[in-house]
């Protein structure tokens, strides 16, 4: 999802919290914003209440960010909206919301029943058996062209990690694709 | 863009990137989500402003006779809630509590490290602190706030109403809500996720009939599911006809 950047003007305003300005912002990353907090959320919590509390947080600390510094406007907002999307599937998680069948399957050996578990899943189970660290690097850069190194910033992690992480999540995904390729009714539909 | 992947051999088609984010759907945007959002960000502001006085000017006697008035029945009201309401003094400064929790340059929750494109940190304080009256019953704190938002007179009912709501009269509905809020959102999520505090501010937009058109939440994030039970319970709330719409901004904190 490419997005067009905010003119500077108009970020400089937002830096004064002119409401003219945040509507302007709000208009044109909504859908990016709707988007990375929807696929990171994966079906947990209200996406409309978590893309409000993205932008209300960016107002509040538009007076803080730097026009002049290395991040665009969407990697800041894409940021945010990453974070509080990964807070609230830990919380889901720890408050058992989260079917932890899919996440941590229970077996007297974890790794191979995970691995026999993937090798059944289709993308659906596929993308929901994505660790939270990885479903997000590979939101923001599949989905939203967001560089290793903006990625790396926005989780707080290295860009071996985050290149690690999605080196996985890909596999995994990639993998699910080619199996459900095999029997999925779109692509027999497609093929013939 | 993504040049600098060093890594190739895991890298997706463009056919498979199409399906993926075919199957893999994202959530679009509601109509005018924009501007709930800014209505969201202007009753905050408001609620974080200080008060400012009526824009027709009263008499000082007058004035001390109203704010008696409004008092006695805040006190009274006060009263009827509980033996275990109490009136207190909340300071609420013009920072406001959800960022005044994380630094100011990083305003996702709960993440180190600085925020891309921010500058050192600095104080957002703007104006001085304001001293609001606010009731706790117990865990729940509220201060309501009310802004007018004036109607054609024409679209009135043709009631014997007051000619605006104020926050006396709002104030007592707005409690017996968040009492409500309490026990049938708060209490249920504290006792199995351990939330120490959750702070989240509300705007509810009454019509001059006194049915909540609208409730929009903002804040406790960090409590799933708690913006939108509360949302429900005050959308259910019954205010006393005006001649006015009337927007009220309601902080509301629970606290364990």
């Amino acid at each position: 999802m490419k997005v067009e950047e905010l003119p500077p003007a108009v970020v400089l305003r937002c830096i004064r919290q002119d409401p003219v300005a945040f509507r302007l912002l709000v208009s044109r990353y909504e859908s990016a914003v709707f988007a990375c907090v929807s696929r990171v959320l994966g079906g947990v919590g209200d996406v409309e209440d978590l893309a409000q509390e993205t932008f209300l947080r960016a107002f509040r600390a538009f007076p803080t960010f730097d026009p002049a510094g290395p991040a665009r406007v969407s990697t800041w907002l894409l940021t945010i909206a990453t974070r509080l999307a990964l807070d609230v599937r830990r919380r889901h998680r720890t408050s058992g919301a989260i079917d932890p069948g899919l996440w941590a399957p229970t077996s007297p050996d974890p790794e191979a029943a995970l691995q026999r578990h993937e090798e059944r899943a289709g993308l659906v189970e596929a993308i929901a058996l994505l660790d939270d660290d990885q479903r997000a690097a590979f939101v923001l850069f599949t989905f939203h062209d967001r560089t290793i190194a903006e990625i790396a910033s926005a989780l707080g992690v290295q860009e071996a990690t985050v290149k690690t992480r999605l080196h996985r999540a890909r596999s995994r995904l990639r993998d699910a694709l080619r199996r459900d390729g095999a029997t999925s009714p779109v692509r027999a539909k497609d093929a013939s | 863009m993504n040049e600098d992947l060093s890594f190739q051999d895991a890298l997706l088609t463009a056919d498979e990137e199409r399906e993926l984010a075919a199957r893999w759907s994202a959530v679009a945007p509601s109509s005018d989500f924009a501007g709930r959002v800014l209505d969201v960000w202007a009753s905050e502001r408001a609620a974080l402003a200080p008060h400012t006085p009526p824009e027709t000017p009263v008499p000082s006697q007058r004035r001390w006779v109203l704010q008696g008035l409004a008092l006695a029945a805040t006190l009274a009201v006060g009263v009827g809630i509980g033996t275990r309401l109490h009136m207190k003094e909340e300071v609420v400064s013009s920072v406001d509590q959800t960022t005044a929790q994380t630094p100011p340059h990083d305003p996702a929750n709960g993440s180190s490290g600085p925020a891309p494109g921010s500058a050192a940190p600095s104080a957002r304080a703007s104006s001085s602190p304001t001293v609001l009256p606010s009731a706790r019953a117990s865990s729940v704190a509220i201060t309501p706030r009310v802004e007018l938002v004036a109607e054609a007179a024409a679209s009135a009912p043709e009631v014997a109403a007051p000619q605006t709501r104020s926050a006396a009269t709002i104030g007592p509905v707005v409690r017996a809500l968040a009492v409500q809020a309490k026990s049938k959102c708060w209490e249920p999520i504290a006792s199995t996720s351990k939330p120490e505090r959750a702070q989240l501010t509300l705007q509810l937009t009454i019509s001059p009939e006194g049915l909540v058109r609208l409730v929009l939440a903002s804040g406790a994030t960090e409590v799933p599911g708690l913006a939108t039970c509360v949302k429900g319970v005050f959308a259910g709330g019954r205010f006393d006809p005006s001649r006015e719409q009337t927007v009220v901004s309601v902080p509301v904190v629970f606290v364990r």
